[in-house]
């Protein structure tokens, strides 16, 4: 037999020694994104960690992406998908795929959803899920919970188990509460200016926070010298925000006074929201006031003291972009320092040479 | 000690050829300096200096209401070329120097009322091309371990000040630099370590130095910021190999 007669016979072996595993490859499931955000990416059951669902997202029910594979499509149609809960949460949810532990007076597994036929049409398949089916149609089931994406042949059956290849954990999280509100202090600067607050103690991560400027509203005209503004303390924030900063634990931002269109000694109403990691954005901080003022350097003040505006002061010592003699100037330094280098290592040279 | 190597040489061949013997006869006085050679100090070419001073350009009221009493500091490089000795005397070198220095303060609002609304900086790099006369007759012929210096040429400054994170403005200015120094050499704490020194590393003597200069960069006309000094110093180690 010549070693090409052999070589067909050796991979069908191979095939056939690889086949049954294939079959029962473990479902697997990724979420890709969750309604508006961006695709986390994130294995299933790692969702919870930096991905928990907001109640304003829960209560849009703008569904999850969950990204399936190895979907157990060959044993046929007669599979029905079903969505069961486990009661343990966190890191040892109850097996659901166990019979024993969807039956009994009070099972420890509960089924959720059965998904209306065929949910499944390839084996790799994106599957959009509403949140309100994981955390019902009020989103009030909150916290780290697990779910099991279970292909049965009956969704009321609950006494055979479940194999590996035919269902997938979903753990994932209802976050309802919004942070609290930070304590911002005024803010003044030429160009920009640093905004500052202070955030609660309990707030932990944070995705970031949220600035609101508002443009149309003045400071201290108001009842008691508060701002005349849109802006309520501890109330929502407007639809679109000024800056947005991210970052676990946000302190300050900076915001471009000189765009907002404020003229020297003018000043407008800013208020800032904390955001956290499910999105949940806290109601408005303080009103605080930004205001331009005209900051004085040393550069300015040089220039003053010499009579001179500050166009003109820069056309006479330099001004921001090097002139092509300033430049001249530059190079022949350069020369200079090339030069000593090369008179250097020639005398070592010659030093060695000796 | 020279005169006798040729005895000691010898003592040492017939120790090396008579091997046998060698147990039994007395070592001669003498022959276990026979393998030390005379330190000849090895040429100086070149003289490197790091040091930190202080440097204040001459820039009037607004500097100093700016920066206040800020020094900088200066960190300060120098590498001297030796190109020849004049007898009894010392050394004539060409020398490059680079230097960097900051000085930082607070912005003030003009109509004034708001309060921390940001800072002013100012950097400079002064740079240098100089002619140094340094005199090491003192500590070559009368054992006095002082060496001085004087230099002189041609100085070159780069410099870029901003306020609240804006640049305001980045330019160059020239003029003249002079300076003196006065070094201590460090060879009399451990003669024989900067003599080992100088025979391993080609180091041939350390100092302690600390140099006076003045620069008139950007005062000798034309539409310069005058970056320049009266008085400015700074202090460190200093190198000849």
């Amino acid at each position: 037999m010549t070693r090409h007669a052999l070589l067909p016979s050796t991979c069908l072996a191979l095939a056939m020694l690889l086949r049954p595993s294939l079959s029962e490859a473990q479902m697997t499931a990724t979420y890709l994104a969750y309604g508006a955000r961006g695709a986390p990416g994130t294995s299933s059951n790692t969702y919870f960690v930096n991905w928990p669902v907001s109640l304003s997202e829960c209560a849009a029910n703008a569904p999850v992406e969950v990204q399936l594979q190895n979907a157990p499509l060959a044993v046929g149609t007669s599979l029905t998908f079903a969505l069961w809960r486990s009661s343990g949460g966190g890191t040892s949810p109850t097996q659901c795929q166990m019979g024993a532990n969807r039956s009994g007076a009070n099972p420890p597994c509960t089924r959720v959803e059965t998904f209306a036929q065929p949910m499944l049409t390839a084996v790799n398949q994106l599957v959009s899920i509403p949140p309100q089916v994981f955390f019902d149609a009020d989103c009030s089931r909150s916290g780290d919970l697990v779910f099991f994406l279970m292909a049965m042949s009956s969704p009321t059956d609950i006494a055979s188990d479940v194999p590996a290849s035919n269902f997938v954990t979903l753990r994932i999280a209802l976050d309802r509460e919004a942070p609290g509100a930070p304590t911002v202090s005024d803010g003044a600067g030429d160009a920009s200016t640093t905004v500052s607050w202070t955030n609660p103690s309990d707030t932990g991560t944070l995705y970031g926070a949220r600035l609101y400027v508002d443009t149309g509203g003045t400071c201290g005209s108001g009842d008691g010298g508060a701002a005349d503004s849109t802006l309520r303390p501890g109330g929502p924030p407007p639809s679109t925000a000024t800056v947005t900063v991210t970052g676990g634990s946000p302190t300050s931002a900076s915001v471009n006074l000189s765009t907002l269109g404020l003229d020297y000694g003018e000043s407008v109403p800013v208020a800032v929201t904390l955001v956290d990691l499910a999105r949940n954005e806290s109601v408005l901080s303080n009103v605080a006031c930004l205001t331009r003022v005209q900051v004085e350097g040393f550069w300015s003040a040089y220039c003053r003291e010499n009579g001179l505006s500050g166009e003109e002061c820069r056309a006479r010592y330099g001004g921001c972009s090097a002139s092509p003699r300033a430049r001249s100037r530059g190079l022949l330094a350069a020369l200079v320092f090339v030069a000593l280098g090369v008179l250097g290592r020639r005398a070592l040279r010659t030093r060695g040479g000796a | 000690m020279l005169r006798s190597t040729p005895t000691a040489a010898l003592l040492a061949l017939s120790w090396l050829l008579a091997p046998a013997a060698r147990a039994q006869e007395p070592t001669p006085v003498g022959s276990e300096w026979s393998g030390v050679r005379e330190y000849r100090p090895s040429e100086e070419r070149f003289t490197a200096e790091l040091g930190l001073g202080a440097y204040r350009p001459s820039l009037g009221p607004a500097f100093d209401d700016a920066f206040g009493g800020d020094l900088g500091p200066l960190l300060h490089l120098e590498l001297d070329v030796h190109l020849f000795r004049i007898p009894y005397l010392g050394a004539v070198a060409l020398g490059g120097a680079f230097g960097w220095v900051e000085w930082t303060g607070a912005a003030t609002v003009v109509s004034g009322g708001a309060t921390n609304v940001g800072s002013t900086g100012m950097s400079l790099l002064p740079m240098a091309l100089l002619a140094v006369l340094r005199i090491d007759a003192l500590a070559r012929e009368l054992d006095i371990p002082f060496v001085l210096s004087g230099k002189i040429g041609a100085d070159l400054g780069y410099f870029q000040t901003g306020t609240a994170g804006t640049l305001d403005a980045e330019g160059w200015s020239v003029g003249l630099r002079w300076a003196a120094q006065i070094g201590l050499e460090l060879d009399f704490l451990e003669r024989r370590a900067a003599n080992r020194l100088d025979q391993e590393w080609g180091i041939n003597h350390s100092l302690i130095y600390v140099e006076l200069l003045g620069s008139t960069m950007g005062r000798m006309g034309g539409n310069m910021l005058p970056l320049g000094a009266d008085l400015a110093w700074h202090a460190g180690l200093q190198l000849t190999f």
